[in-house]
């Protein structure tokens, strides 16, 4: 039986846990709201700048943009967006066995673009084809950090190298709830189909033919800071649960142990007494 | 000049900058600089990065340095869509003296290796901080 100073001890660890695991979640909540705010002020531009796309697409004659030729396909590319930090709950092992769960359906060959770390480790670790990596953009998810994965995207496609390209993120629903996805990024989809609307007549400078060559990156940079800052959301909101879950657990943690320790201190309160009282028995027959 | 006015926004990906009542506007377009006045024909122009002007009812000029992108002239109001867009008071003008000078001596190196397109960009991207931060203003 453990003696109530070891008790004392782990109540005081798992105490220490107990505040730990709580600050982490109000951190990751705090996080949560301003990954939020993001999405939320990204919006109006991402409304925009596909309504303009489907505009001046329409406005192109035949030509296909690059970007939006389709190909027999033969080899694809698809990025993974994961977390560089774990204590996030189940959040990268979900996306990752639902890439893999895609990838293993495919008949073409695959590589990965990785961003997150968790991703990265796991998808070496099983031998996968890498062939870009990425750390996770800060929380700030700015253009600068996120540049160079969207450029990479680009060239790969544009030089063959991917025949398509596919996002596997998470879909930020709600605080409790997200969804893993895979999600085609290229060639883009042709976006004239997805909405009807009234089309309005404009003037281009230069030509809607190379307005594209503008408006096409800038709206696969859109697709994947979406993606970005979904993932984020739905990380944070997988952290909040998971600490949630740890702190409850260490307080519960410590309501046993403080039991156990009452016990204990009660078990030796109760020998010493007997022990006193065997002891004035044993004096008074000597008498 | 006429008293008319449009509405006018600038949207990036990071935030919308708020929607203003302004005369006109002058921008680095790709093939020029050219100014939307009210009454403009529905036009989408591609834009460089540069110093963009504009000039509210009020009498006042205010500058914003825009990354590349493009300006949507509608009916309704004019868009600006761009990579990026930082008001006078938030650019940091000795991180854009280090990009400007980073990016001159790429290009002078002539080495094969540099993305010349990536450099010139930077380069243009750098200029347009600092001419809106007013960094020449004294130089000249």
């Amino acid at each position: 039986m453990p003696s109530t100073r070891d008790i004392r001890r782990r109540i005081r660890g798992v105490k220490n846990i107990e505040q730990i695991t709580r600050a982490m979640n109000m951190i990751a909540s705090a996080r949560l709201r301003r990954a939020q705010a993001k999405a939320e002020s990204a919006r109006p531009y991402a409304e925009r700048i596909s309504e303009i796309l489907q505009d001046v697409e329409a406005s192109c004659a035949n030509d296909r943009h690059p970007l939006l030729a389709q190909r027999p396909v033969t080899r694809i590319g698809m990025v993974v967006i994961t977390s560089d930090r774990g204590l996030c709950g189940a959040f990268n092992a979900i996306i990752i066995r639902e890439a893999e769960e895609f990838l293993s359906k495919q008949t073409a060959q695959a590589g990965l673009i990785t961003v997150g770390r968790k991703g990265h480790e796991y998808f070496e670790r099983h031998g996968a084809t890498i062939d870009r990596q990425f750390p996770q953009p800060s929380r700030e998810v700015a253009l600068e950090e996120f540049g160079a994965t969207s450029k990479a995207v680009m060239t790969g496609y544009l030089e063959r190298r991917y025949d398509r390209v596919y996002l596997a993120y998470a879909q930020f629903v709600n605080a409790f709830k997200f969804v893993p996805v895979v999600q085609q990024l290229l060639p883009l989809e042709k976006l004239t189909a997805m909405e009807k609307r009234v089309r309005a007549l404009y003037q281009f400078e230069p030509a809607a033919e190379l307005l594209l060559d503008v408006l096409l990156p800038q709206y696969v940079e859109v697709l994947l800071y979406r993606a970005l800052v979904e993932s984020l959301a739905s990380e944070q909101a997988a952290r909040v649960v998971a600490m949630n879950a740890a702190a409850d657990g260490a307080e519960e943690m410590i309501g046993s142990l403080t039991r156990k320790y009452n016990r204990a201190r009660q078990a030796s309160i109760t020998r010493q007494i007997l022990e006193v009282m065997s002891g004035a028995e044993a004096l008074e027959h000597v008498h | 000049m006429s008293d008319k006015t449009f509405q006018f926004e600038i949207l990036t990906l990071q935030r919308p900058l708020p929607r203003q009542t302004v005369r006109f506007v002058v921008a680095p377009g790709q093939e020029g600089v050219f100014e939307i006045l009210p009454d403009h024909a529905p036009f989408v122009f591609a834009l460089r990065p540069g110093a963009l002007r504009i000039h509210t009812p009020d009498g006042k000029d205010s500058n914003v340095a825009v990354g590349s992108g493009f300006l949507v002239v509608q009916k309704a109001r004019t868009t600006v869509l761009a990579r990026s867009a930082e008001r006078p008071e938030e650019i940091d003008v000795k991180r854009a003296r280090q990009a400007k000078e980073r990016a001159e001596e790429r290009l002078q190196s002539r080495a094969s290796e540099i993305d010349v397109a990536r450099a010139k960009a930077a380069l243009q991207r750098a200029l347009a901080r600092l001419e809106v931060a007013g960094y020449f203003r004294g130089k000249k």
